[in-house]
């Protein structure tokens, strides 16, 4: 069952802009709240109620104006899947257009042109020590400040250098420490270099003004193969192309891309639960195909790309990693939701326009792997080496012009999603989402 | 109910109202972001604890007048750490109080380095060189007691060292007491390793010092006391180089009297053993029948010969105003030489001002020092100051005792030849009766720097008459100081000379205290000169002389060697 075909003239007509006054979301995944919301294609359901699975009609346009607020306060999880403070503060939010076109019945193309409106971040740096990647950069000051205390005799391994730091060792004399990045920082004498390493993490880390604009653009193909009594089931093939800024985009200012070609695989079944409910699991998996390009940021200057020269003459570098890098994403990501919808209307007609839904949001994200190299760090490349994941419950909300007796083609949805648990995550940001949704038939 | 436009805006509206509840638009901003990690200076240290343990180090520092280990540069800190406490510089006037308290303090404990018994004398086996060679001497184990209290009641404690007697001579073996490397127990390895052949001529007496075993080993280093077992356990409880110095002393007066069959004849070796006569004694003046005897260690040894040194030259600096030798020492030993294998300075100068630094703060536990010999045993002393609990001043105390630089006056009286001293009549100290001192470094030596042996030397050889007041003043009729004779041979390439039993170490690059930026007046000195020491510096004439050979041809010198 389906409205479309009834009121060509109305599906012209603009839905209304919805207001919204903030967002946020992680700067760093920005593109990927904005992508979430453009699921290539989606029927309108008989009572505000769209099942995952069903495709455009033939020749049907639809357009969506994504509109994403990702707020926190702090919230992280640690690598071990602990709720921290992590001391970031975000205020994010993101737009875009989603245009989809239906080929035929069973198969619709779509295209998401994402776009970052606002990109702020902030650092309370005392609680930022308990971000893993505070503890990941002051492993590897640990590492240089050792190498140089053992040279002087200081201490006779890693672990007990490491543990004379955490004593409050400093230097003798002013000593010029280099770091991962080539950059020599000279910690004073008398300065404990444990204390040295948190002036020297919280400043490599303190964000500034976030970029904005276009992000990482996907191209998807959507096919509805099974649509027979309460099952529906469709595939889609996504293509996310590094259109965002990424490379050449220092640490304090985060990208709005993710750097590199993703290639994923969408499975989108839904199963109505009798007349009132629909349940719906989709599933994708994201596919990096070969190498991005990533470059080092300053560790003392963290607006800045990093252009000091610490190559050998033999081609190596102090850490064995050059300034211009290239970096994969080994793995794949896996995201997806569970929802269960309904409508209203079966409390009364008259509300047939409104629906809701409920969802649980889950992403396994791939790390970045700078040189193919396995240890984890955090020397001036974005991304660590490690994998995060993020799971969240929400709340939506939906009304569905088409319901109303005039059939307005305009719908309008709005989602909250809280985190609810995740692992190796900087911000953990609750996310609200509203989208409208513009019909048009050709 | 209808959906209009108008109920559509009135909806969109509410909907703005509860996305605006959920905080949207919060604005974020950066804070507590400290200042850049390159503009910090000490002013901005804000742990409480560390700021407490540099007070700590800073009073103490000050208290034994040494710097605090704080410079701009590395050359800068190598000045630093080469400069001796203001006590031997700029507050040398107050020198002689220092060394007053630190003799006072040493004859209210002199007992405790004198000997109250042998318990027994077993021969354990025949001697050998470094090679496995058969030397002409036997190997003996001594137990033995020291007194408690100046009765001469005997401690419960049996303590344990070994002696090695030439099988042949008359009159031509000197007595030498050892002192031994590492902190791991005594092990006859390494005396065959220093000595050689020398065990032929020289008797050798070496303890096992508190707490530490006599190894069971016959052949490889001294870490065989574990895979081999003990001759004998340790017994008693280590204060470093202190009570080290106790024990050398102690058995040294041990085998003095079994030698001359006053141990209450249980063993006497000249009659039971068919040693009669066999020590080269001074042969004229007061001590005619003493033994000529040497004081010598080697590297953590080193330090303990010189701490008896010391010792023994407060003893002579009390009694030489007097001129009753032994008033307050009861019955000292009388030594007229000294040798020192890669010996360290002490906490106040160098490199080991640095770990010393550590100690004090109480978080040398992880550093590498941690495991250089006494120190574990060392850190335990200080932890009283650490907490608060002892002055500044008595923690002073605890590191001059244990420091060659600041002893310097007494170390250079400790040395006499004997043969000249007419008795108590006749003043104690006369240059004319100056000692004699041998110093072996390696100058690739990675555990303890040859800048030691160089900053010993410039100490001594630097002294002036101010600096040397507390001994000079005990004089009677002359202003002068005995001095001594001092030998420093620095062997070019060489390593730690008891590095074949000394394996717990890192390395230790001469980055804070090179050997050429640190070598101020050691040049040869006058022979006469006064006060001071006479002596040469020599770092290259011994560049083909193995260990052995140079310490038998200074033992046989006249010149500059023990030969009287």
């Amino acid at each position: 069952m389906t409205n479309f075909g009834k009121r060509p003239s109305a599906w012209k007509q603009l839905g209304a802009a919805v207001c919204i006054s903030g967002i946020a979301g992680v700067a760093f995944s920005v593109q990927a709240m904005a992508q979430e919301k453009a699921q290539p294609s989606e029927r309108p359901a008989p009572y505000a109620m769209s099942p995952e699975s069903t495709t455009l009609p033939e020749k049907v346009l639809r357009a969506r104006i994504p509109y994403i607020s990702a707020t926190s306060s702090g919230a992280a999880y640690d690598i071990d899947g602990k709720k921290i403070d992590g001391g970031l503060s975000a205020n994010v939010v993101a737009s875009g257009l989603a245009i989809e076109y239906g080929i035929s019945d069973k198969m619709s193309f779509g295209m998401l042109i994402p776009y970052v409106v606002k990109n702020d971040l902030g650092m309370n740096a005392e609680n930022f020590r308990n971000q893993r990647g505070y503890q990941l950069s002051k492993r590897n000051f640990y590492v240089s400040a050792s190498s140089l205390m053992m040279k002087q005799g200081i201490c006779s391994n890693l672990s007990a250098c490491w543990a004379l730091i955490d004593t409050g060792y400093a230097f003798p004399y002013d000593t010029t420490v280099q770091l991962t990045t080539g950059e020599g920082l000279t910690v004073p004498a008398g300065v404990p270099l444990n204390q040295g390493v948190y002036h020297l993490i919280t400043n490599a880390s303190k964000p500034g003004a976030g970029e904005t604009g276009m992000g990482d653009i996907d191209l998807g193909l959507k096919y509805r193969w099974l649509n027979e009594g309460p099952m529906g089931h469709a595939v889609s093939l996504v293509l996310h192309t590094p259109t965002g800024k990424y490379e050449d985009v220092p640490l304090a200012h985060r990208a709005t891309g993710r750097g590199i070609l993703e290639v994923g695989l969408r499975s989108s079944f839904d199963y109505k639960l009798g007349e009132d409910f629909i349940a719906g699991w989709q599933h994708t998996i994201d596919y990096a195909v070969g190498k991005g390009k990533i470059k080092r940021t300053q560790l003392l200057k963290n607006t800045e790309l990093d252009d000091v020269q610490d190559e050998a003459a033999d081609g190596s570098f102090a850490d064995g990693y050059a300034n211009d890098n290239k970096f994969d994403r080994p793995g794949v990501r896996n995201s997806g939701f569970i929802d269960v919808k309904t409508s209203f209307g079966r409390f009364s007609s008259v509300l047939n326009p409104l629906g809701a839904k409920v969802r649980y949001g889950y992403d396994y994200d791939s790390a970045v792997r700078v040189e193919e190299r396995e240890d984890a760090v955090s020397n001036g490349f974005r991304g660590a080496t490690e994998r995060s994941s993020m799971r969240t419950l929400g709340l939506g909300l939906v009304f569905d012009g088409f319901q109303l007796e005039n059939r307005v083609p305009v719908r309008v949805t709005w989602d909250i999603d809280s985190p609810i648990g995740g692992s190796n995550k900087a911000v953990a940001a609750v996310r609200n989402s509203v989208i409208t949704e513009l019909y048009y038939k050709f | 109910m209808r959906f209009d436009k108008k109920s559509m805006s009135r909806w969109s509206a509410a909907l703005a109202a509860v996305l605006a509840s959920q905080g949207c638009g919060k604005a974020v901003s950066n804070e507590n972001i400290p200042k850049a990690a390159d503009e910090l200076t000490t002013d901005d240290v804000t742990d409480e604890s560390v700021k407490a343990r540099q007070a700590k180090w800073e009073e103490l520092a000050a208290a034994l007048g040494i710097g605090t280990n704080r410079a701009t540069t590395s050359a800068d800190l190598v000045t630093q750490l080469g400069t001796p406490s203001t006590y031997l510089t700029t507050n040398a006037a107050q020198l002689p109080a220092l060394m007053s308290t630190l003799t006072t303090q040493y004859a209210a404990k002199a007992n405790q380095a004198r000997c109250a018994a042998v318990d027994s004398v077993t021969f354990w086996k025949n001697a050998y060189d470094s090679t496995g060679t058969a030397v002409a001497a036997k190997v003996y184990l001594m137990k033995y007691k020291l007194q408690t209290d100046t009765a001469g009641t005997a401690e419960e404690n049996v303590r344990s060292g070994l002696f090695v007697v030439p099988d042949a001579g008359t009159g031509n073996a000197r007595l030498i007491a050892y002192g031994h490397g590492g902190d791991s127990g005594l092990s006859y390895t390494e005396i065959a390793a220093n000595f050689g052949a020398l065990q032929a001529s020289n008797v050798i007496v070496a303890p096992a010092f508190p707490s530490e075993a006599v190894c069971n080993a016959n052949t490889g280093d001294n870490k065989a006391c574990d895979a081999e077992g003990n001759l004998a356990d340790g017994v008693g409880t280590s204060l470093p180089y202190d009570n080290d110095a106790d024990d050398l002393l102690g058995m040294y007066d041990c085998v003095v009297r079994a030698f001359a069959g006053s141990d209450g004849g249980n063993y006497n070796l000249s009659a039971a053993d068919g040693y009669a006569s066999r020590l080269k004694t001074h042969g004229a003046g007061a001590f005619s029948s003493r033994p000529i005897s040497v004081l010598a260690g080697a590297s953590r040894g080193g330090l303990v010969s010189l701490v008896a040194a010391g010792r023994m030259g407060a003893h002579l600096a009390a009694g030489a105003g007097t001129g009753a030798l032994g008033t307050a020492y009861g019955s000292p030993s009388f030594f007229s030489c000294s040798v020192n294998f890669a010996g360290p300075v002490g906490p106040t100068v160098g490199k080991a001002r640095i770990y010393f630094e550590l100690l004090v703060k109480g978080t040398i536990e992880n550093s590498a020092f941690i495991n250089l010999p006494g120190i574990r045993k060392l850190k335990d002393l200080f932890n009283d100051y650490i907490a608060g609990e002892v002055t500044a001043d008595v923690a002073k105390m605890r590191a001059v005792q244990r420091d060659v630089t600041l002893t310097s006056p007494l170390i250079a009286a400790a040395l006499q030849n004997w043969k000249t001293y007419a008795g108590s009549t006749q003043n104690a100290l006369l240059q004319s009766r100056r000692g004699r001192m041998l110093w072996l470094h390696g100058d690739a030596d990675t555990v303890v720097p040859v800048t030691d042996t160089q900053l010993q030397y410039n100490t001594l050889a630097g002294m002036t008459a101010t600096q040397v007041g507390y001994v000079s003043g005990q004089l009677t009729g002359t202003s002068t100081m005995p001095g001594v004779n001092v030998t420093a041979r620095i062997f070019s390439g060489a390593n730690h000379f008891d590095s074949v039993y000394y394996t717990a170490t890192g390395t230790y690059p001469d980055s804070y205290v090179s050997s050429t930026s640190i070598t101020g007046a050691s040049a040869s000195l006058d022979a006469n000169s006064t006060p001071g020491v006479d002596g040469f510096l020599n770092s290259t004439a011994q560049l083909n002389s193995t260990v052995s050979d140079t310490l038998t041809s200074w033992l046989a010198s006249s010149t500059y060697g023990c030969t009287f």
